[in-house]
Parts: C-alpha cells; structure tokens; sequence
C-alpha cells in the first residue's frame, strides 16, 4: 500500500443557478472588474489515503464523490492525483 | 393508540417542537428516536424528520444525516405503511437520501428567511390534505436559508405539488413549499414551512394544530 493524495473539485452543473456566485459576480463588478463576465464558485476536498496504485487511489476518490461528497442532482465532479 | 415517533439527529433543533405538538393529538403515542438505531418496521404510523441543522448542515444539509441507520431503515417502514413528514432539515435529508426529487438551494435572496407565510393546498396528500382541503390556506412560519427548491421536473404519476407559497419567499420551482410522494402503503411528505412551531392554541398562530389532527383522524379512519 501506497499513500496518495487527491483532490476532489465539485460544481455545480451547468444550468444550475448559483446565486452566491452571481452576488460575487456583481460585487467584482461594482469594483474596476466590469470586464470579469462570470463566477463559478467550485469545492476542492484534498484526500490523503492508501491504495495498492495510483488507478485504485483515483476509484476510491471516485467513490468517495459519487457516494458522498458531491450531490449528483446538482453537481458533478473530477479526481485528480496531486502532485 | 396511534404510535408517531421524532426522528432526532445531533443538531436537529425542532424536535421537541415536533414532539409536543404530536403529544397533543388526542390517541397518539410518540416516540423520540435517536438516530443510531434502524426503525423499527411497521411500529409506526408516522415518522417526523424535524428541522434542525442536523450535523451542523457540514457538506450540504442533510448530507450527512442520510448515512445513520434511522434513515437507512426509513424506505422498508414507509413501505411497510408509515407517513413521514420533514420538516425544513427533514425535507432536506429525504432530498439527500433521494427519496424525493430535487434539490433545495440557497435562498433566491440569498438571506435566511424567517416570517410568517401563507401556503394554500393544491392537492390531495394522505393524511395531511384531504380533497376537500384543497384551496384551503396555512399560514406556517419558515426559517430556511436553503429553501429554495429546485426540481426539473415533478413526475405527477409520483409526486404531488401538495403545498405552495402564495408569495414565493425563496425562489422555488413553482412556488413550490412541499412535495408528496405516495410509496407503498405509506407515504412521504417534505415541506419547508413549519407547522409544528405554530401547534399550540396559546400562539398567536396556531394553524399547525388542524394539520396533525386532521391527519390522525384519516388515519384512525
């Protein structure tokens, strides 16, 4: 077993209204950043755990997103190993 | 005797406001239950999931209290002929452990909201609304930041649009501030609105009492 470390980006699906992020949107707006035209707000979950290989590390990670930590109504999600 | 029962999680903050209105329904029986047990299947007629920040809402609301073994247990006793009803943090768990459609996102405004609201019937919804109550109106008061309901589409053949605002507070679909889902021989109810905090007839409000004994009197029909 080896230790891995993930991260875990979760967002919301397109078409998905985020008002936070269009409140973040508008604020940058009213400062000089009239050119920012959009704001995604995504979630990094950053996992440290063992598994036998780098491809088993990034199923489990998978798992972990698709079982729990993002809410697939809503979100999707991508697992990367970190460097 | 009817057996009604609370389900309570580490946070949830409306249970014994659910507790005491339940306990006020002459016949009724309730149980408060803690979350690390499997429900016991066909013990009860009705199973409330009160409002709360159940596991302080980390995650998502609701995210994490899918996992206890309450919930878990909750599909074999719906279909075994209980009638759950959540509430606010309740309505957001049977959103997270899918066993209603959609999702509740934050509040249009983005504030928390809590005031009176007025919420009429649209459709019948064993043992809450009876046919007759239909056009009738509630006024419940919310307490939500996350109660706007988003869903892409509400299967009529499963769901009912049983409760909605008349003065849409948050941005929800349809102005939509309850669902119901008939499964088995029982039933589930999710709604943002709180009947439970206005179930005593010393409030200003109190239009939750009708709601819990008109529902005990269909079921002991």
């Amino acid at each position: 077993m080896k230790t891995f470390k993930l991260s875990i980006r979760i967002r919301f699906k397109e078409g998905i209204l985020d008002p936070e992020a269009e409140a973040i949107l508008s604020a940058l707006n009213r400062l000089e950043f009239s050119n920012i035209k959009s704001v995604a707000c995504d979630r990094v979950f950053r996992l440290e755990l063992e598994a036998d290989d780098a491809n088993q590390a990034i199923a489990l990670g998978r798992k972990a997103a698709h079982d729990l930590l993002a809410n697939l109504v809503m979100e999707d999600f991508e697992v990367e190993l970190a460097s | 005797m009817q057996s009604w029962a609370v389900l309570q999680f580490p946070g949830s903050n409306s249970d014994h406001d659910a507790f005491r209105a339940a306990s006020r329904v002459p016949n009724v029986r309730v149980d408060m239950l803690w979350h690390d047990q499997p429900i016991e299947k066909s013990k009860y007629d009705v199973i409330m999931i009160p409002g709360g920040f159940s596991f302080g809402d980390y995650l998502r609301a609701g995210a994490i209290a899918k996992l206890s073994p309450a919930m878990g247990s909750l599909l074999e006793a719906v279909e075994a002929g209980a009638h759950v009803i959540g509430i606010c943090n309740g309505f957001q768990i049977l959103l997270e452990s899918r066993l209603l459609p959609g999702i509740l996102q934050v509040n249009k405004g983005l504030k928390f909201i809590s005031r009176m609201e007025e919420c009429e019937v649209k459709t019948e919804a064993f043992p809450w609304f009876a046919k007759e109550d239909i056009g009738r109106k509630f006024r419940f008061p919310i307490a939500h930041r996350f109660g706007n309901y988003q869903v892409k589409d509400l299967d009529r053949s499963e769901m009912q649009p049983a409760l909605v605002y008349q003065n849409n507070p948050n941005g929800s679909f349809q102005s939509l501030a309850g669902i119901y889902r008939k499964l088995g021989k029982g039933s589930l109810f999710g709604l943002m609105p709180h009947p439970e905090r206005v179930s005593h007839s010393d409030q200003p409000a109190h239009d939750g009492i009708d709601l819990w004994l008109q529902a005990s009197k269909r079921l002991a029909a």
